[in-house]
């Protein structure tokens, strides 16, 4: 049975319920994500989460190619390596995040792609993420993620994503966020 | 008084005391791009992202966006970027594979060597142009083991003795195997509203922002585990500068793998396997105590790396206060494909604009620069004065010129003694061949 109509057997009220519980859970971590609620964060994480994000380049269109992970990526992560960059975070010692940076992630365009496994679905969205720093620091960042969720107690952890950003050049001197 | 004299007094090599409007005036940077990217050899690619015949990419020399392409014969073309009919760009990929680059404007046509091939409707041109005359201007390209280099001056010297005694640190990272090296795929791109210099003068000698800037990273790569409260002061520890190029770090041999293994053991085990065959190409010295320690270098002026992190970056200038970074990631071609994989990630989360090193270097940099906004601040010079005067060019061990320990502003003022020999001299001619 195609992935796809195993979504088509599901009613359309049970179609709905399943979009709802997923924003639900996105703008739960969303909040999180701007509150660097990382504690949560990582509890709405899957421990063999594969979080990926590829750089981008202009191409001529004959010359585009798939993304590869063995390209530049901004980030290539596993639920470990993650906790090792937030754990700079919570060193204490990163001055140029003190004061902090205001954050806003906004999540739109769920759709929900099909059923892969079971207890498993794959999702679309996109996310807008804002950030503000001291006086005048303004940057907006804008990409398409693709996920894989995974239902667990009535929620989700995040087991795949794949964020493509929309920018080929970082318009800022870091990326001192997770989208 | 005029320019001239004003920008001699900005640098005082004596007391190591630098002019704040350095990082801040226009003229200043419009000299820059004159005198010093238009003059010299600037890094532009590795041989590996223009493998064959028809590969190019698109970059820049000063603000000059260059086409940098294998033309048939296999030699590599740097030229400029811009039509010689009415001056659109011609070429608006990153990179990509081409017979021929086609202006969108008026269907000019340019081969992969710069010439100028022909034109749509051509027909009407006939008698009106001679298109040997109307080709890109084209720099002179030369390689160092995998390296392109590229520059627009005529009377420069060869890239050889432009790099001069640097060369033997160079081949630390560029010459460890028979095979060579390659630039993994794609480039990391981003904005810095800072002065270019910051990223070339900290890459060159700033071993004291490390423990500091760095906390946060050091920490976070322990997990929690024992971090040194300060850096021990290694006195065999250095700082290597020749023409202006520069190399500072540690003979320890191990703190960078370590770093980057985050207490996985594997990269380290296969380095101390390849040690004996690094070693009969570079000897034990370079081999077994300067590849693996923590160091960091830039080739003058703008090219900078960190060996055994391998990442390998250029700050390209876009005014006195915004530069982009274009940033890659080296490994040896002959390295299997889990080195490689770990090199690459313990690149990208060390040193990559989500790097928790990284990550606190462009909030630095751009205030360092910002704050000279204020007109009574940028009054005010900077002390670049550590152990001023130190360094010696009869070394037994290394060439150049050397000073221990590496905790000093040795390299940085002797990458301004090149950046003032460039910016002071009307052509190659007036340029010290030796610094």
């Amino acid at each position: 049975m195609g992935e796809n109509t195993k979504m088509q057997l599901m009613s359309e009220s049970e179609q709905m319920m399943l979009w709802y519980q997923v924003n639900k859970f996105y703008s739960a971590e969303a909040r999180a994500l701007d509150e660097e609620d990382y504690a949560s964060w990582f509890n709405m994480l899957a421990e063999d989460l594969q979080y990926w994000m590829p750089v981008r380049e202009s191409l001529f269109r004959k010359d585009e190619e798939a993304d590869s992970v063995k390209n530049m990526n901004h980030y290539n992560e596993s639920f470990q390596s993650l906790q090792l960059r937030i754990a700079r975070l919570h060193s204490g010692a990163a001055w140029s995040e003190d004061p902090r940076t205001r954050y806003r992630h906004l999540i739109s365009n769920v759709e929900i792609e099909a059923v892969e496994k079971k207890d498993e679905i794959a999702v679309l969205s996109n996310t807008l993420v804002y950030r503000n720093r001291l006086e005048r620091e303004e940057y907006w960042l804008l990409a398409k993620r693709e996920d894989v969720l995974r239902q667990v107690d009535g929620s989700f952890k995040v087991v795949k994503r794949k964020i493509t950003p929309d920018f080929s050049c970082l318009m800022s001197k870091n990326l001192n966020v997770f989208l | 008084m005029s320019q001239l004299e004003e920008l001699k007094k900005m640098v005082n090599f004596n007391d190591g005391r630098i002019d704040r409007r350095i990082f801040w005036e226009d003229w200043v940077y419009q000299l820059e791009l004159e005198k010093l990217f238009a003059k010299s050899w600037l890094f532009v690619a590795h041989e590996s992202q223009v493998a064959k015949p028809g590969d190019f990419l698109t970059t820049y020399m000063g603000q000059d966006n260059v086409i940098v392409a294998r033309h048939k014969d296999q030699s590599i073309h740097v030229f400029t970027n811009s039509c010689t009919h009415r001056g659109n760009r011609i070429c608006f990929a990153d990179r990509g594979q081409a017979r021929q680059f086609n202006c969108n404007y008026h269907g000019w046509a340019f081969g992969t060597d710069g010439a100028l091939l022909g034109m749509h409707e051509e027909d009407h041109y006939e008698g009106h142009i001679n298109k040997s005359d109307w080709g890109l201007q084209n720099a002179r390209v030369e390689t160092y083991k995998g390296l392109v280099f590229a520059c627009f001056d005529d009377e420069a010297p060869r890239l050889e003795e432009f790099l001069g005694d640097f060369r033997w640190y160079l081949d630390v990272i560029l010459d460890q195997t028979e095979e060579g090296t390659e630039f993994i795929g794609g480039t990391m791109k981003n904005m810095f509203n800072a002065n270019w210099k910051f990223g070339a003068e900290n890459f060159i000698g700033d071993s004291l922002h490390v423990g500091w800037t760095h906390a946060s990273g050091a920490k976070a790569v322990t997990m929690g585990g024992e971090v040194p409260e300060y850096m021990p002061v290694d006195p065999e520890s250095f700082h290597a500068n020749a023409n202006g190029h520069g190399w500072e770090g540690g003979v320890d041999g191990l703190g960078t793998l370590a770093l980057v293994s985050s207490g996985d053991p594997t990269l380290v085990e296969y380095f101390e396997k390849e040690r004996s065959n690094m070693a009969k190409r570079l000897g034990d010295l370079r081999a077994r105590k300067l590849y693996g320690s923590v160091i960091s270098a830039t080739v003058f002026p703008n090219f900078s790396f960190l060996p055994g992190i391998n990442t390998m970056r250029t700050w390209l200038p876009k005014g006195p206060r915004q530069f982009e970074l274009r940033s890659w990631t080296m490994v040896n071609k002959n390295m299997p494909d889990n080195i490689r994989d770990i090199v690459q990630k313990a690149s990208s989360i060390t040193f990559s604009p989500s790097g928790i090193f990284e990550m606190d270097d462009g909030e630095n940099w751009e205030n360092a620069t910002l704050s000279n906004e204020g007109v009574v601040t940028r009054k005010q010079s900077l002390h670049y004065g550590l152990r001023v005067g130190t360094s010696r060019r009869d070394d037994p061990d290394f060439p150049g010129n050397i000073s221990r320990p590496m905790y000093s502003d040795v390299n940085q003022l002797a990458f301004y003694q090149r950046w003032m020999d460039f910016l002071t001299a009307d052509s190659w001619g007036d340029i010290p061949k030796v610094r």
